[in-house]
């Protein structure tokens, strides 16, 4: 799901460029065999993230722990239940990427900033497993920053 | 961290602050061999043009 999710916003690096808007992604713990399938490995929509896109370790959880509105917020088990959301969001990608893993914490929640010297333009909290800021918003936003 | 949120871009609520983000420690990976890690500050990532920050809950 995880590799889903970037390998759909990498997909739009070239838009992101166009705009002049970097593009990076943060770990929250560094399995060096993990990284490097991350960054070799793709689906359906091209590269999972790409050799040449940068991509880091949030030594302190930094990031998670803001998404989270100061506390690292944890995924539980009611997600996983017959009828929860997730299994709609898991069928819309499940054949994106054949190339998984569940190794590592996956637990603790992620989500995504466009952010700029002048501030935090849009900020998305992964609510549930899965649930991955819409890409249009994104380019809004960055298309935004752009203008501005 | 932010006591109030904001409403950004495409109705997204800001409830992080700039400065909670700004000093937060990054290493660069993959770790190269032998080399000592590449270790910035996270407004490195935003100085010179706006970036798309993917905060990525697990990469498998």
């Amino acid at each position: 799901m995880c590799r889903s999710e970037a390998m759909r916003l990498h997909a739009l690096k070239p838009k992101f460029d166009a705009l002049g808007c970097n593009l990076v992604c943060l770990l929250k713990e560094n399995i060096p065999e993990q990284v490097e399938s991350f960054l070799a490995g793709s689906g359906k929509q091209g590269e999972f993230w790409g050799a040449d896109t940068p991509l880091y370790l949030d030594n302190d959880m930094a990031f998670f722990r803001a998404l989270g509105g100061g506390k690292l917020r944890r995924g539980g088990l009611s997600s996983f239940l017959p009828f929860a959301g997730f299994w709609k969001r898991y069928a819309k990608i499940k054949n994106d990427v054949t190339d998984h893993n569940l190794e590592g914490e996956g637990a603790i929640k992620g989500g995504l900033y466009v952010v700029s010297k002048a501030g935090i333009h849009y900020e998305h909290f992964e609510k549930d497993f899965g649930v991955a800021a819409p890409p249009e918003e994104v380019l809004a936003a960055c298309e935004a920053v752009a203008n501005k | 961290m932010a006591s109030v949120a904001t409403v950004g871009f495409a109705g997204s609520v800001i409830r992080s602050s700039l400065r909670d983000l700004a000093g937060a420690s990054l290493t660069r990976l993959p770790l190269a061999d032998g080399a000592a890690p590449g270790v910035v500050r996270a407004e490195t990532l935003w100085q010179e043009r706006p970036a798309v920050v993917l905060v990525l809950r697990r990469p498998g």
